[in-house]
């Protein structure tokens, strides 16, 4: 928690991210003096502890901060990655039992101990977390509650190991010279818990945690932007099981004795408590929300008495009327306060009044915009071949040709149900094909997976705006970088030279592809709360950041106002003028016959025309096509 | 033990899995949630008939009016929780279940502790022998009893316009509401079942388990029934639940006692893996 | 004369977002209206806030005269108004027959199999599929269940969202002139949102063209096919002055 005071003396945070972004993203951030000095005061407060209170206080608050690292860990999975688990603590059984037991039995000491712990804890994770690739919702839910009641039995029954539920004591541990008990302890417990927020902080800001909450808000979005989900599921899971498995082993040594019951489902649920009580996907509510439920039975007599009955209660109350945590109440205060100070309207209601009118004045086109005259067209670059997709027994596509020359602006029109966002769907691998070819710049499209397609070189746009509607507008934008992007997890969450370098530039191309779509202003404004015009463009932002060779656009005009879409319609010209090759699905006639130069006609799922917009809408089968005089 | 005579007693044990397994598909079915407290729903039905029963009613009493206080505390449930959370997440009703059943569960022990209290059996528990297998009445009786209570569901379900409309209401929901549907009491209607089967299920269940705040844990195998049988199936759940308790016996008598729970949450975690959608169900389980 | 549907300055709106704004329109009795166009005008939005699937942010809906806005979406079938939904909201697991039977969930019981034989005489293709699911459907054939179940209880106004969406040429003009003669037969009136402005006009009265939450135009077909400005817009050409 106090990382900031902690390290922030030689190398301010601060001053190392680039761009402003922490400042405005949530509005219910404190001035940041107040922070710096909040901060400062937890620092200072949590070193002191141990030389003010009684020794067994100082247990208790060693205990707060074990089940701290534990939470941090659980947020990870539940409230970045947005998968569900209630099986952490077993996670945290399997460090604490393992490192009760290699101490105890095999006198390992305690490091190695622990570290064994962690990295079991680890790899049982990414196993728990491979069915979520599958799965969601009550089936993960009901495979990790699977996972936890094992390791539940293990512990219980296998008796030779784990002395069964008579529980198993941990011997004392000693690192050289120092004892690690009482004040030492304390401060071990303490660094590590700063240490794992530190670590998680620093993710959860970078292109990794991106990818996370990308996945959360939007997992096929994500997926066509280059995120790998399979990957950065797995590892959520593995990070939150070694978060648990470290928290375990801390546990291990500061009880020093593990009782069985201190691992099963109902602890699970109480983590879950703590996690969303104090606020789900926030970097301070979980660990809140720990300290606040480890210390009320210490101090509240119903709590004591009656801990697990009252632990439902406030779970339920949670749920029901605090759904964003205590973190989200403090924020939204804060929010409120400073918005009484200042007198200014709250920002919603600027953004609401903008979806109605102030959206129909297109923003100020950026200073210097290359020619509006496309390229010279050269060699196909996209072509699909006798593409057929069915759905149960219908035919979606049948035998579809499609050709896209290089520089070229391509229309791809039809009625409503014609295929044209099925072929998408296809030219990015988010629907099987059962026969038929695509090529895309000499490779053979359809032994991509999904996430690999927008590193080919082809991006899109999805037709109902599917942005990552509670990341900003800029956050939004550096998800169309992630695949550009190299850091991982170590690296980022280390905040390595490299890592930090590469977040640097990222944040430059993304705000530079905010400023040539005039959209700066929207920068640290979650995407849920902009207008739709403006979310269609941020969208397309996406795609241009990306750097593809093609774009593909999927009815990028509807629902925008004539001068919205006469402004798009520049855009997409200055696109092209870029080197980009564009492929657009819209029913906007004249959008389409204005930008495109060919255009290919789908009905019911073949291709009835190919050819220059000009004969298009002189060719009696399109014309049919569109007015249902059909003779064929 | 012959293999037969093992079969019989697993067949016993396979009912009490389905009744707890049949409240979750119930749930399943008319609502497309699981139920993750359903253990412990089935614990409060338990105490609400032990309640009825030291307040000095007589036996068939208690079992009329048990599932009548099952219902009740299904609606008061849906009042009080379950509808106020009916927008939010799909973790959200997952966590939320879970605590209603662990809040349950708690109640119980605040007013009972963790005693264990017998619950007297409706029919004779000496065994007879029928062609060479030894089986008791009271175990005849529940199965007989189970095979009523899944009959009657099924019925429900297929045939009248109320269950089907149920069902509509699990299929689509915005379908169900434009056919005039009254969807709140349509999930007012489950609950109050699903409390009133769990009620049914624990005086089934109660005279060989006895009733104590461990029934709850011991129930949480009607999970692996209804998950081995597909969460929507009633059939799957009779079927899950026989199969679960087949494979408990066996475990226990050629293996050992230490490995049956891992054996059948392992189970569990592998049909997930594998075929989410059960052995016997039938819906298609979405990608996200 | 009251109108049997009546939209009163109706607002409405996802999240932050309005989508709808101040929209008013009338239907009467044994008419056909359409409103019509391009993807995202609001459309949907309007029929769902009708159909009581999604809250008024202001203004009133009145069936007959009296006020529904607010009524939940059972109740308003309960007041005879049908609505067949644009993603048709089927019971993909139940057979055609159960799911014209949930369709008549609000008519007395014995009455249903005489109304689904009646049903069966303007579809008879649902008829040879009756036993069959209803998710096993050609896309046609879920558009006319998707009818037939909102005709099951008789409404007295039909609602229906973009009937045309996935259905070639011909089923498409099909569809639609089913609507118009069920509708003649029955006396029940017709709103029609829909992007296809050809087909919709072709069988409708009177018809509101609708673009970003705001009708532009209203008259006869006759009258707006006339005016080469609405033209364009019928053909979903949103741009008027672009720079072509």
């Amino acid at each position: 928690m106090s990382n900031q005071t902690a390290g922030s003396t030689e190398k301010a945070p601060a001053a190392t991210i680039p761009g402003p972004a922490p400042q405005k993203a949530g509005d219910g951030r404190l001035p940041r003096a107040a922070r710096a000095a909040a901060w400062l005061l937890v620092g200072i407060v949590l070193l002191a502890l141990p030389l003010l209170l009684p020794p067994f206080r100082t247990y208790l608050a060693t205990v707060v901060l074990v089940y701290v690292i534990a939470v941090v860990g659980l947020n990870v999975v539940m409230g970045f990655s947005g998968q569900i688990s209630i099986s952490h603590a077993a996670f945290m059984g399997v460090g604490a039992y393992t490192t009760a037991v290699l101490m105890g039995r095999w006198e390992l000491p305690f490091p190695l101990a622990a570290l064994a712990g962690v990295l079991l804890a680890t790899l049982l994770g990414y196993v728990v977390g491979l069915p979520a690739l599958r799965i969601a919702g009550h089936y993960l839910a009901l495979a990790t509650l699977a996972f936890q009641l094992i390791v539940q039995s293990v512990i219980f029954n296998w008796e030779s190991v784990t002395n069964g539920p008579r529980g198993i004591a941990v011997p004392p541990a000693v690192v050289g010279v120092f004892p690690l008990a009482d004040r030492n302890l304390y401060y071990l417990v303490l660094v590590a818990a700063l240490l794992s927020l530190l670590f998680v902080r620093n993710v959860v800001r970078s292109r990794v945690g991106r990818a996370w909450r990308a996945i959360r808000d939007k997992e096929i979005a994500a997926s066509v932007f280059g995120v790998d989900v399979a990957r950065y599921k797995t590892l959520a899971f593995g990070v939150s099981a070694a978060y648990a498995g470290l928290a375990g082993a801390m546990f291990a040594i500061t009880v020093g004795f593990l009782d069985p019951a201190a691992f099963n489902l109902w602890e699970s649920v109480k983590q879950l408590t703590m996690v969303l009580f104090g606020g789900l996907g926030t970097l301070v509510g979980p660990p809140l929300g720990a300290t606040l439920l480890v210390l009320a039975p210490e101090f509240l007599t119903p709590f004591r008495e009656h801990s697990l009955l009252v632990f439902y209660v406030v779970l339920l109350l949670v749920l029901i009327f605090l759904r964003g945590g205590l973190a989200s109440g403090v924020s939204r205060t804060a929010a409120w306060v400073r918005r009484r100070r200042s007198g200014a309207p709250p920002p919603d209601a600027a953004v609401t009044a903008g979806a109605v009118t102030a959206v129909r004045d297109r923003p100020a086109p950026p200073a210097e915009r290359p020619a509006l005259t496309g390229g010279p067209v050269g060699e196909p670059m996209l072509t699909a071949g006798g593409v057929t997709v069915r759905f149960g027994g219908l035919i979606a596509l049948e035998g579809v040709d499609l050709r896209v020359r290089d520089g070229e602006i391509k229309g791809l029109i039809g009625p409503n149900g014609a295929g044209k966002t099925t072929l998408f769907n296809v030219l990015t691998r988010v629907y099987p094909v059962h026969e038929g070819s695509v090529t895309f710049a000499g490779r053979d499209m359809l032994r991509l997976r999904p996430h690999q397609v927008v590193g080919a070189g082809l991006a899109r746009t999805f037709q109902n705006v599917e942005m990552f509607r509670s990341m900003t507008a800029l956050e939004n934008v550096l998800v169309g970088r992630h695949h550009r992007d190299v850091c991982g997890l170590w690296r980022t969450g280390l905040r390595l030279p490299s890592a930090r370098a590469e977040e640097r530039r990222a944040r430059d191309a993304a705000r530079a592809a905010l400023a040539t779509l005039g959209l700066e202003r929207y920068a640290d404004t979650p995407a849920e709360s902009l207008p739709l015009g403006v979310q269609r463009r941020l969208e397309i932002g996406l795609g241009v950041v990306a750097e593809p060779r093609l774009l593909m656009l999927d009815e990028p005009a509807s629902g925008l106002t004539a001068g919205e879409a006469a402004a798009l319609m520049d855009d997409v010209r200055r696109i092209r003028a870029a080197g980009v090759t564009v492929l657009l699905i819209e029913h906007n006639m004249r959008f389409v016959m204005g930008l495109s130069d060919s255009v290919t006609v789908l009905d019911h799922g073949r291709v009835i025309f190919d050819g220059s917009p000009q004969r298009a809408q002189s060719d009696p089968a399109v014309v049919a096509a569109y007015l249902g005089e059909v003779e064929s | 033990m012959t293999v037969i005579q093992l079969l019989v007693n697993s067949l016993t044990l396979g009912a009490i899995y389905a009744l707890v397994a049949l409240g979750l598909v119930l749930v399943f079915k008319s609502s497309d949630l699981v139920n993750f407290g359903a253990g412990d729903w089935v614990l409060a039905g338990a105490y609400i008939a032990l309640a009825l029963l030291t307040a000095g009613l007589p036996l068939y009493l208690v079992l009329i009016l048990a599932p009548l206080g099952g219902a009740l505390m299904g609606l008061v449930i849906d009042r009080a929780v379950f509808r106020r959370i009916m927008s939010a997440s799909p973790w959200t009703f997952v966590v939320a279940s879970l605590a209603v059943g662990g809040l349950l569960r708690e109640l119980a022990v605040l007013r009972y502790q963790s005693n264990h209290f017998p619950f007297p059996p409706v029919l004779s528990r000496d065994p007879v022998e029928v062609l060479g297998v030894r089986i008791t009445p009271q175990n005849l009786w529940v199965l007989g009893a189970t095979v009523v209570v899944v009959t009657a569901l099924l019925l429900f379900f297929r045939y009248t316009t109320y269950g089907r409309a149920l069902e509509a209401v699990a299929q689509n929901r915005v379908g169900a509401q434009i056919v005039g549907i009254n969807l709140s009491r349509a999930l007012m209607v489950t609950w109050a079942l699903a409390g009133a089967v769990s009620a049914v299920a624990a005086v089934l269940i109660a005279p060989s388990t006895d009733v104590s705040p461990e029934i709850g844990l011991l129930l949480v195998k009607g999970f692996v029934a209804a998950a081995l049988g597909g969460l929507d199936s009633l059939e799957g759940a009779v079927m899950g639940g026989v199969a679960v308790a087949a494979i408990e016996t066996f475990t226990q008598v050629y293996l050992n006692q230490a490995a049956v729970d891992v054996v059948v949450y392992g189970l569990l975690l592998v049909v997930m893996w594998v075929r989410p959608a059960g052995l016997l169900g039938r819906r298609v389980v979405r990608r996200v | 004369m009251t109108a049997l549907l009546e939209l009163d300055r109706v607002t409405l709106g996802y999240g932050k977002i309005v989508v709808v704004h101040e929209l008013s329109l009338r239907l009467d009795a044994g008419r056909i209206v359409s409103v019509l166009g391009p993807n995202g005008a609001g459309k949907t939005t309007t029929v769902r806030g009708v159909a009581g699937l999604l809250p008024l942010r202001g203004g009133e809906v009145r069936l007959g005269g009296k006020r529904v806005s607010g009524f939940p979406p059972h109740r308003i079938v309960a007041e005879r108004l049908a609505y067949v939904p644009q993603g048709r909201e089927l019971f993909a697991d139940m057979s055609v027959r159960d799911n014209l039977r949930l369709g008549g969930f609000t008519m007395r019981r014995r009455d249903i199999p005489a109304r689904m034989e009646e049903l069966f005489e303007f579809f008879p293709r649902l008829r040879e599929r009756a036993g069959q699911t209803a998710g096993s459907l050609s896309g046609g054939e879920q558009q006319m269940l998707a009818i037939a179940r909102a005709l099951m209880p008789r409404p007295t106004v039909l609602m229906l969202d973009e009937p045309s969406a996935g259905l070639a040429p011909r089923t498409m003009r099909h569809v639609f002139d089913i609507v118009a003669d069920v509708a003649r037969s029955e006396g029940a009136a017709v709103l029609i949102a829909e992007q296809n402005a050809h087909q919709a006009l072709r069988v409708t009265d009177h018809a509101y063209v609708l673009n970003t939450g705001v009708i532009e135009a209203s008259g006869p077909p006759a009258e707006l096919l006339a005016d080469d400005r609405i033209r364009a817009a019928y053909l979903g050409d949103a741009v008027e002055k672009g720079p072509v």
